[in-house]
């Protein structure tokens, strides 16, 4: 507990590159869990879709958009890797001091890596929170922004969009006009307007694991490798 | 920068420098106490002897971030309730007024910062306390002051001090129990 309580005023009195952190990454949590819920919602109309038409053009353009997406959720989690080793770096130059002090106070290098990790946890949790409570409250809002992003998105990767009808076939909203060439009348039915909650909750989820393994997995491997160097952490 | 220390450093040095109860003195150049402030810092930690031993720099060595008071604390498991006894405690012991902690960092002086450091080495109760090149900073009488209360410290309390400098005179006062000259 002791450590918490230090790691808190730590971050509390480095508050600009605390700040840094937490907002980094409750920006970037919301990026990748947005492009999570656009995959769910892809799939989900994907689903609905290829249960009525059997198009083929759809169905590539689907998996082109999908496999789109994956690569820049991929592109993302890169450069989030890059930022947040950036930040680190950053971060232990301003607590160099502090870390010489814990070692001149006679605190093993173990107990110095925790305590940064702690340092660097303690911003992102609260990015984490913002982020999560920003999801819960404006649940409607941010699945219109993922419907307006849809389209926008798809465009901007070059998807071509596919009409899902002949051109022949006319389809009109009231059934009791005769309609098409078979003289039948279809209602077409797609739920494309929620998002479940528990799909944003996954992909919440698996981001927040995602982005505290990355930033702890970073900030061991700096913060160990200047302890190691103690030489050129503490002299110069 | 040279490390005459660590040059010259063989299993035996620990125990030749750190004995229970005696305060050692390393007179060496100026240019070459901090890098061995500092190698000794990393030898103690290569021998697992991080927790046993304390240091005390030339400079300020509290965290920014934690009162003094905080300051004093770290690393000990000494309980809440017990606190304020055992510090006002310490404070008689090395001479100093409690309402030091009331200051800010920057308000204590070099004199208070010292005593400061050895009450939290008393308090987390380390065996050994090696001293960087601290007397520079000091007056003539906070000198005479301070050399005596590491004796009793060393004595009493039963550590082991080891002190850095390149002022002979601290090496040849009596307070000395083994003079190391690698200069």
């Amino acid at each position: 507990m002791k450590n918490i309580r230090y790691a808190f005023a730590s971050v509390s009195y480095h508050k600009r590159i605390s700040f840094c952190i937490g907002v980094c990454s409750a920006f970037f949590l919301f990026l990748l869990t947005s492009l999570l819920n656009l995959k769910d919602l892809e799939t989900s109309l994907y689903d609905q879709v290829s249960d009525l038409i059997n198009n083929s053009e759809y169905h590539s353009n689907y998996q082109k958009i999908m496999q789109l997406y994956s690569t820049l959720y991929l592109v993302f989690i890169l450069l989030w890797a890059m930022l947040i080793t950036l930040l680190v770096f950053i971060s232990l130059n301003i607590k160099k001091q502090d870390m010489m002090k814990w070692r001149i106070m006679g605190f093993s290098n173990r107990f110095i890596v925790k305590q940064s990790i702690l340092e660097s946890i303690i911003p992102i949790t609260v990015g984490i929170i913002t982020t999560g409570v920003v999801l819960i409250v404006c649940q409607h809002t941010y699945e219109f922004i993922l419907l307006q992003v849809r389209p926008l998105l798809a465009k901007g990767l070059g998807i071509k969009r596919v009409a899902f009808f002949s051109s022949n076939v006319l389809i009109e909203s009231t059934p009791n006009q005769v309609m098409n060439s078979t003289g039948e009348t279809h209602f077409l039915s797609l739920r494309i307007s929620s998002l479940p909650i528990a799909s944003i909750f996954k992909a919440f989820s698996k981001n927040c694991l995602l982005l505290l393994s990355i930033t702890t997995g970073v900030t061991f491997a700096s913060t160990y490798f200047l302890s190691r160097n103690s030489k050129k952490v503490f002299r110069t | 920068m040279n490390f005459p220390l660590a040059k010259n450093w063989t299993e035996e040095s620990f125990k030749e420098l750190f004995q229970q109860q005696h305060m050692t003195v390393v007179l060496e150049d100026q240019s070459s106490i901090q890098a061995d402030f500092y190698f000794l810092i990393d030898k103690t930690f290569e021998m697992k002897q991080s927790m046993a031993v304390g240091f005390i720099s030339s400079e300020n060595t509290f965290l920014p971030y934690l009162s003094i008071r905080d300051n004093l604390f770290v690393g000990s498991s000494i309980k809440e309730k017990d606190k304020k006894k055992r510090l006002d405690d310490l404070f008689i012991y090395v001479g100093l007024a409690t309402n030091v902690l009331n200051k800010s960092e920057e308000e204590l002086t070099s004199f208070e910062q010292i005593k400061l450091h050895l009450v939290q080495l008393m308090l987390i109760e380390k065996d050994v306390i090696i001293i960087d090149d601290i007397f520079q900073k000091l007056s003539i009488g906070q000198r005479q002051e301070l050399l005596p209360l590491l004796q009793k410290i060393a004595k009493e309390k039963q550590k082991a001090i080891l002190v850095l400098t390149n002022d002979i005179q601290i090496a040849e006062s009596p307070y000395m129990d083994k003079v190391i000259k690698i200069a």
